[in-house]
């Protein structure tokens, strides 16, 4: 990471800091640590050094392989390889800096879990620390690619830990970057067959730059230090998409909302002309209704005061005719409006009529049906005809989305 | 070879008690850290580099709550054979 590499003088420096021996004395004690390290390797392929960690020789079995130049199929012998596992306390201590941070659930509205990402493939997960979780808890990886799952199996043991990365990551390659395309499909797997050869051996690098989000390439042995290099670029080119991605998302989440905020400002506008034209020539028709009624009575009074002064029973009668007059007039309306409103069920107890549809409305975020009541009707008594007609058991849980009808209503003629 | 067989074999080659061996081995290590610390890798001729690797967050699924979890950030140690080493194991 840094620019620096320190050696086994420096090493020894500290450890003098650290104890009163001396400088050469230390010096030659971290030189025999280290050869011991190599004969017990050579010995018993595998030493356990108790707050430092294991190194074990694994054999990597052969396999077959394409030549990178040729393409041909060539065999990778079976060889050996060095693996290091860090112990607890020394994992612990080298995370120092992130150590409060610990695994946490997504939960399913946070921008987070829209986010894509891709399948890593195992080739990239070539450490224990994959397998685990906060001490004990082992988890299986999984990942996503659009609602496809494909599982990584679980070791709980590290030695099969260790065996499987060894396979995997024992390619001789170089590097293999992916295009961070944020809207590619299934990322496809890293397939061993499918990593390329070079003539040099002594490379073990894989990079893998996966497009998507959130996702790493694990570490890898490396011995190039432009693959080093390019790694970082990546990195960064990866946490700049990430951070974009989630920028536009705000902004496209933003957008959406004035959209529709503006969508439904104009349909409240819409709806309070409707209304009001609505209203106003009800009002109209219904005026001129009542004008030819009272030109019917006032006839028919005029007749009945010249012609009966005496006969009580004719003044009656005319009365009567008044009133039957009215009452035609009146059971015409009932007749029309029992006609209208035949094919609905209607309230027992209510004033109003439900003569038809008048409105068809979906339940947005913020609705309610006293609103719908005030603004269709201007009175939130009238919710009940609305809870009524759409046989609504619970009106305080509508769910979201629901399709409300407004019922067209029309004041009962009172006889 | 384990922790116990390692330590008492290095006591003998060092000439010191298993004590003193054990304690020198936790002071290396903890030399081994701090120059760590700085950012910097650790190379140890004729056999290998120290290295502290940054690992991003990434989005995992338990399998068996099946959620989304967010694995943070962490800083992890890696080592890898010197060439001349290498070359001996092949």
């Amino acid at each position: 990471m840094g620019n620096e590499k320190h050696t086994l003088q420096d090493l020894a420096s500290v450890l003098t800091s650290l104890n009163k021996s001396t400088r050469s004395k230390n010096d030659a004690f971290v030189r025999s640590m280290f050869g011991l390290i190599k004969t017990a390797l050579d010995k018993d392929g595998f030493v356990k050094i108790k707050g430092f960690g294991t190194f074990k020789i694994i054999v990597v079995n052969s396999r077959e392989s394409v030549d990178v130049n040729t393409g041909e199929r060539i065999e990778i012998q079976e060889h050996q390889r060095l693996t290091f596992v860090p112990d607890k306390t020394l994992k612990e201590r080298v995370n120092r800096p992130f150590e409060a941070f610990e695994t946490t659930i997504i939960e399913d509205d946070s921008k987070l879990s829209s986010l894509n990402f891709n399948i890593p493939s195992e080739s990239d997960y070539n450490d224990d620390e994959v397998f685990s979780i906060k001490e004990e808890t082992l988890v299986q990886e999984n990942v996503i690619v659009q609602d496809e799952v494909r599982t990584v199996p679980l070791n709980s043991s590290q030695e099969n830990i260790d065996i499987k990365e060894e396979e995997l990551k024992d390619k001789e390659f170089l590097l293999r970057v992916e295009t961070l395309d944020l809207d590619a499909d299934v990322h496809k797997e890293n397939a061993p067959d499918s990593i390329l050869e070079t003539a040099t051996e002594d490379k073990d690098v894989i990079e893998h730059v996966s497009d998507g989000n959130l996702l790493d390439h694990e570490e890898r042995p490396e011995s190039d230090a432009e693959i080093e290099d390019l790694e970082k670029m990546e990195s960064q080119y990866l946490s700049l998409n990430i951070q974009e991605e989630i920028s536009e998302l705000a902004d496209e989440e933003d957008d959406n909302h004035e959209k529709k905020s503006a969508l439904i400002f104009l349909l409240g506008i819409l709806g309070v002309i409707i209304l009001c034209c609505g209203s106003y020539i009800a009002g109209y028709y219904h005026l001129i209704d009542i004008d030819s009624l009272l030109k019917n009575d006032s006839q028919v009074s005029c007749d009945s005061t010249t012609t009966i002064l005496v006969d009580t029973i004719v003044a009656d009668s005319v009365v009567f005719s008044q009133d039957s007059t009215q009452i035609a007039a009146l059971s015409n309306d009932v007749e029309k409006e029992e006609e209208l409103s035949k094919d609905f069920e209607q309230m027992s107890d209510g004033e109003y009529l439900i003569v038809g549809v008048k409105e068809e409305h979906i339940m947005r975020v913020g609705d309610s049906l006293l609103k719908l009541a005030i603004k269709n009707y201007g009175n939130k008594s009238f919710v009940q005809y609305i809870i009524f007609f759409n046989k609504i058991e619970n009106p305080d849980i509508i769910p979201l989305g629901a399709l409300v009808k407004l019922p067209e209503l029309k004041k009962k003629v009172k006889i | 070879m384990n922790n116990k067989q390692f330590i008492s074999k290095l006591a003998e080659i060092t000439g010191q008690n298993v004590k003193e061996t054990q304690h020198l081995v936790d002071q290396t290590i903890d030399g081994l850290v701090t120059l760590l610390e700085d950012g910097n890798d650790v190379s140890i001729h004729g056999f290998g580099t120290f290295e502290v690797k940054y690992k991003k967050e990434r989005i995992i699924i338990n399998p068996s709550s099946q959620k989304k979890m967010l694995v943070p950030p962490k800083l992890s140690l890696a080592f890898h054979l010197s060439e001349t080493v290498k070359s001996k194991l092949k």
